[in-house]
């Protein structure tokens, strides 16, 4: 099971490569786009990869986008296993843009955000189960109007938000990995939803559903 | 598998379950005000101006604008949208103030007093000779319900920005004032709203107009009924499949209000406000025109006739919207705000243009309409960033926005 999952944190033998695509789901919250009839929003496209290193650490990147935005994530991982259960660390940085020129906007965007994350796998014997809790950091921010810009410094929304995160990984048929999870965001800035330029300085709940195949 | 799923699913569930309920604080040890007498009209405006925070800027940035709004003395600041709704008294020559301050962008919010002393400028406002740094308002404030514990002091910097009265410029509140999610304890698109309008630092509203099954204009943002606007109710589904009886009958707005109709809405607005501009958001998926202009136009007969500047706009922000206008007899002679392009505003001959603010300032734009005698808004601005910079470079007559506290700051001390 460990060998074939990609979320899991396991540690990985040295040059090792694993991929893996993901479709995201989230759901805005009514106050950010002003009406109720959310519920699925802005599928976000996703590629991840990660690379084996010795004792116990592994290097990681992404590339996601929804359309109107391009995000690639970038970090490293330290794991360490005990039996069946395995406990892991990684920090990881991601540079953004994004510009919507269509139904009277005529902005852009261009950020950094930092993430810390803390992760617990535990491999059953036909799947695996991997919990994760998050805090991200914007740590830039520019944002375009046509011809005004604004430069918002990482005092307000340093602490962008955090999560908590539950995956299940398991075969589908013969060696081919599934990934099913979902996401609880409280954040103040959600950066798939750059183009309602949030102005509150509150924590909102964010559900997030991921679906990923292991490649 | 499926347990593990099952779990994930109870997860999720349980965890969309959050709200969030804000009630303003009281004091508990009475009124500081009591006994002593309002302060005289002439000297209100002579308290009016921008103020230097020393103490209390890491709560509320280092400068606020204070301004009269009927008989509360508002304070609005751009950290946070700070802003402060105090009461006032005098006795002895001293001004007393008590009031709550809250933070628009979060749900942060608490009580505070402040008072000007004798020797700390009280005399320079009865003898009109008020100078930098000669009024100092000292005080205290508390976070929540808690005593206040915080020391706040504010010092007179200058006059409120002479550009401010001269422009006229529109601070056009969002919803009749904010909306639901700011949390201010009133219903968006209510009475009681635009009742609120001003103390936040509006000069005029923006309203959602739908039609009831029966053909009455109400203000209503959604086409449904649903829990964020309206409070559990016996009747569920889409607005306007229900006639008025039924909505005044069964529907309260989530804190309890009526649901308005325009013609109350309008008459509230002409006879118990200031606010000088009116925008009617047409939400109705029926063609309205003929219902909502003959209210229109009768609300600004009615102010004319009182000597009131009040202007009532047709808000047209779609095709659909603008075809249902030009099939009104003399259109061109109804006072509309076209949200289309500069060559819509032509065919419909609008009073107003209305772009989204997320097109820019458009200035060769906004000059053009100003030569043709016409003003334009932009909306819906609510990032500070953005506010401020909209206010310095911008052309335009207004913004529409749910933060008329920040705007009002930004307007005041530009």
């Amino acid at each position: 099971m460990v060998k074939g999952s990609f979320i899991y944190p396991s540690e990985m033998k040295n040059g090792e490569y694993k991929q893996e695509v993901s479709l995201i789901l989230a759901k805005l919250p009514e106050e950010q786009i002003e009406a109720t009839s959310s519920w699925i929003y802005a599928p976000l496209f996703s590629y991840h990869a990660k690379y084996g290193l010795p004792y116990g650490f592994n290097l990681r990147g992404s590339a996601s986008t929804n359309i109107i935005t391009f995000y690639f994530k970038g970090g490293a991982q330290w794991g360490y296993s005990f039996n069946n259960v395995t406990f892991s660390v990684n920090g990881d940085v991601a540079y953004w843009f994004g510009q919507l020129k269509h139904f009277g906007f005529n902005s852009a965007v261009k950020a950094w955000s930092g993430y810390t994350t803390l992760s617990m796998g535990i491999a059953f014997e036909k799947f695996t189960l991997t919990f994760q809790t998050e805090a991200n950091y914007l740590l830039s921010l520019t944002q375009t109007v046509d011809d005004i810009e604004t430069n918002t410094g990482n005092n307000q929304n340093l602490l962008a938000g955090f999560g908590f995160s539950v995956f299940i990984e398991q075969p589908v048929w013969k060696d081919n990995f599934m990934t099913i999870g979902v996401k609880f965001n409280r954040a103040k800035y959600y950066w798939p939803a750059w183009a309602v330029f949030p102005s509150w300085d509150r924590y909102f709940f964010i559900p997030e559903v991921f679906v990923g195949f292991v490649l | 598998m499926r347990k593990s799923f099952l779990f994930i699913l109870l997860l999720f569930f349980l965890l969309s379950c959050t709200e969030e309920i804000l009630t303003d604080p009281e004091y508990s040890d009475g009124s500081l005000l009591t006994g002593k007498l309002p302060i005289p009209e002439i000297l209100k405006t002579r308290i009016e101006g921008i103020y230097k925070i020393s103490d209390g800027a890491n709560y509320f940035g280092n400068e606020v604008a204070l301004k009269w709004r009927g008989k509360k003395l508002a304070v609005y600041g751009s950290k946070n949208g700070t802003y402060f709704l105090l009461n006032g008294a005098t006795k002895d020559s001293v001004f007393y103030f008590e009031g709550t301050w809250r933070h628009m962008q979060s749900l942060n919010t608490g009580l505070l007093r402040l008072k000007i002393n004798r020797a700390n400028g009280a005399l320079d406002i009865w003898q009109n000779s008020v100078t930098e740094k000669s009024v100092k308002l000292t005080g205290s404030f508390g976070v929540g319900s808690s005593p206040n514990t915080e020391i706040l002091k504010l010092t007179y910097s200058r006059p409120l920005s002479n550009s401010t009265e001269s422009k006229n410029f529109l601070i056009i509140s969002h919803r009749g004032g904010v909306r639901n999610s700011d949390n201010i304890g009133v219903s968006e698109n209510s009475i009681e709203m635009i009742g609120k309008a001003e103390e936040l630092g509006a000069t005029g509203i923006e309203i959602d107009i739908k039609l009831t099954k029966d053909n009455v204009p109400i203000l209503y943002h959604d086409p449904d009924i649903n829990l964020r606007l309206v409070q559990e109710a016996p009747i569920w589904g889409p607005i306007e499949e229900f006639t008025f009886s039924e909505i005044r009958t069964f529907l309260r707005l989530v804190n309890g209000e009526r649901i308005p109709t325009l013609m109350e809405a309008l008459n509230f607005t002409l006879t118990k406000t200031k606010l000088r501009f009116v925008w009617l958001d047409m939400k109705s998926d029926k063609n309205a025109m003929a219902l909502v202009i003959p209210i229109q136009q009768e609300i600004m007969k009615l102010a004319k006739s009182m000597g009131r500047d009040l202007t009532v706009v047709i808000g047209l922000p779609t095709k659909e919207k603008r075809d249902f206008f030009m099939e009104y007899p003399d259109y061109q002679n109804i006072e509309s705000l076209n949200e289309g392009t500069v060559e819509d505003v032509h065919k419909t001959n609008s009073y107003a243009w209305g772009p989204r603010w997320t097109m820019g300032t458009q200035t060769a734009k906004v000059e053009q309409m100003h030569s043709e005698g016409r003003i334009a808004i932009t909306w819906t601005l609510d990032q500070i960033e953005f506010i401020s910079k909209f206010i310095k470079k911008s052309k335009f007559d207004g913004f529409v926005t749910n933060y008329p506290t920040i705007v009002a700051y930004y307007n005041y001390a530009r």
